[in-house]
């Protein structure tokens, strides 16, 4: 049987930093594509002192020989990466997890809401949706983060704006076209509130991660049936099958 | 050369001798390397009724390995047979099932259920010792010489299929405990499970879920590795030696202490095809000009 998941080791060919944000470019390891956009690899830096395990990171575009990362630096594993230069190497595992829906890919508008957590599944679809029209809101939480990541939106053609939690609520409402969500619990939970049921919504589940291949069920995320997905086979669902936490007042 | 192709461990015929620790495989597994080479395939460990696991987080990284609290979820062993079996036993190697109960009247309903006919797939039994017994105050199977013999010879009596016995490091001294288990009908056993192990964030609070977990990996070799050497002098029985694997002279260190076998995990977790990746060294060795 083939091998349509890559466990090997790929050469940087490009990477920036921006404050907390990482761009990193890598070789795509060779016979395996992407799903599309939601689909990820576990990078992990090849260097001293770089954690045990990979990270799970979204694939931005995987043509040209090339995949793509965009990241909030938030601890060591992601710092290891963000430290790369280009010729250096990193150890990739990918590409994993499930896409957005087939709605999300038509010519039709999306709509797309996050925050920076785990911002790059968002962009992956952006990128994906590159010449279509695609309007993004991010929750500006003050971060400097947001700005970055707001540019690195229009770049890829989206027309992308900041707002609050109640600018976030106002477009799941209003709106009928498909909406991509990635984002803290709290904006998980205002949008599964404030979106209509007939809406096509669905959201990006982040989650410490393990194996990647549903074997050590370290990646689990509570539905709303009470049972349970792992994130790893399950990277996108329906806005209203898994449970957040709500907010404390 | 000790260690290149077949071997029977335990009365299983395993084709090489590298296999899985139990929950760090699956069957997805072969999109990314040929399972078919690998020993055997250990299944995540089975329990009788459906187990939902412990809180997140689950699994940290710490002291360069990993530490987890997955708390055994399960589907139930119905669940298994009916689902998960099959797909284990279409990847080829020899499937031996991980099973945990709290109480050795468990271990024998597991081991009776799974070594039905309806189970002919199921090459072999491990009991995962490293589990509280519910009649032993609580105190790990694996950490009491007896209640270790009264669960392999509580399995024993209901099946003729090889058991093998994975053991806990967290005892005062294992001898006694791998010779009750041989004594009582193991085949083999299996050294071992984690190391008990606490990790604490700023402020003092517990990185994991379930607050107390298990630390594997590269800190805990030289551990494992004595007590590896000690179970092997201690018995003639087969010994699986287990414990931060990750590379060829890991495995070849096992070997010298003692070991017809090892079990990779937590390298699984962080790179799937390691298991393949020292199958190939193996192979080099064997053949050095080739």
């Amino acid at each position: 049987m083939p091998a349509t998941v890559a466990d090997c080791t790929v050469p940087v060919v490009a990477g920036h930093r921006v404050g907390d944000v990482a761009f990193l470019t890598v070789a795509a390891p060779q016979g395996c594509a992407p799903s599309g956009p939601g689909a990820f690899a576990l990078l992990r830096a090849v260097s001293p002192g770089a954690p045990f395990l990979g990270r799970p990171l979204s694939i931005i575009g995987g043509d040209e020989g090339l995949w793509s990362f965009a990241f909030n630096i938030i601890g060591a594993g992601t710092e290891a990466l963000a430290a790369l230069a280009p010729g250096e190497n990193a150890e990739i595992v990918g590409p994993l997890g499930t896409p957005f829906g087939a709605a999300f890919l038509g010519e039709a508008p999306v709509t797309i809401v996050g925050d920076r957590t785990h911002v790059g599944t968002l962009l992956a679809l952006a990128a994906a949706r590159k010449g279509l029209v695609t309007r993004v809101l991010l929750r500006d939480d003050g971060s400097p983060a947001i700005p970055v990541f707001e540019d690195a939106f229009k770049t890829l053609g989206a027309t992308a704006s900041r707002g609050n939690t109640a600018d976030a609520i106002a477009l799941a409402a209003k709106g009928d076209d498909p909406l991509a969500i990635a984002g803290e619990d709290v904006l998980a939970v205002a949008l599964q509130e404030a979106t209509p049921e007939g809406r096509v919504a669905e959201v990006a589940l982040h989650q410490m991660m393990g194996c990647g291949f549903g074997a050590c069920h370290s990646c689990v995320h509570p539905l709303r049936d009470g049972t349970v997905a792992l994130v790893c086979q399950t990277t996108v669902l329906p806005l209203h099958k898994p449970a957040f936490a709500a907010p404390t007042p | 050369m000790r260690g290149v192709g077949p071997v029977t461990v335990g009365r299983v015929a395993l084709r090489a001798p590298i296999l899985p620790a139990s929950g760090t495989f699956c069957p997805a597994h072969a999109a990314v390397m040929d399972v078919a080479r690998l020993g055997a395939v250990v299944p995540k460990t089975v329990t009788h009724e459906p187990r939902g696991g412990n809180p997140t987080p689950r699994l940290v990284e710490a002291a360069g390995g990993l530490m987890n609290a997955i708390g055994i979820p399960s589907p139930g062993v119905e669940a298994f047979v009916a689902e998960s079996l099959p797909a284990y036993a279409a990847l080829g190697p020899p499937v031996i099932v991980s099973v945990s109960a709290g109480t050795a009247e468990g271990f024998l309903a597991l081991t009776r259920r799974l070594c039905a006919p309806d189970c002919a797939a199921v090459a072999g039994l491990e009991l995962n010792l490293s589990c509280p017994n519910l009649e032993g105050g609580g105190h790990l199977f694996a950490a009491d010489p007896r209640a270790t013999a009264a669960v392999v010879a509580a399995c024993r009596s209901v099946t003729d299929r090889p058991l093998w016995a994975k053991l806990s490091p967290a005892v005062a001294d294992i001898q006694p405990v791998a010779t009750e288990a041989v004594a009582a009908g193991a085949d083999a056993l299996v050294v071992g499970n984690t190391m008990p192990a606490l990790a604490l964030q700023e402020g003092g609070k517990p990185r994991l879920g379930n607050r107390f977990g298990g630390l594997s990996g590269p800190p805990i070799k030289p551990l494992q590795l004595r007590l590896c050497a000690m179970v092997a002098e201690a018995t003639d029985a087969p010994v699986v030696g287990c414990g931060g694997i990750t590379t060829i002279s890991d495995v070849r260190d096992y070997f010298a202490a003692g070991a017809s076998a090892v079990a990779v995990g937590s390298a699984t977790l962080a790179r799937p095809s390691t298991m393949v990746t020292l199958l190939d060294a193996l192979e080099a060795s064997a053949h050095p000009s080739e």
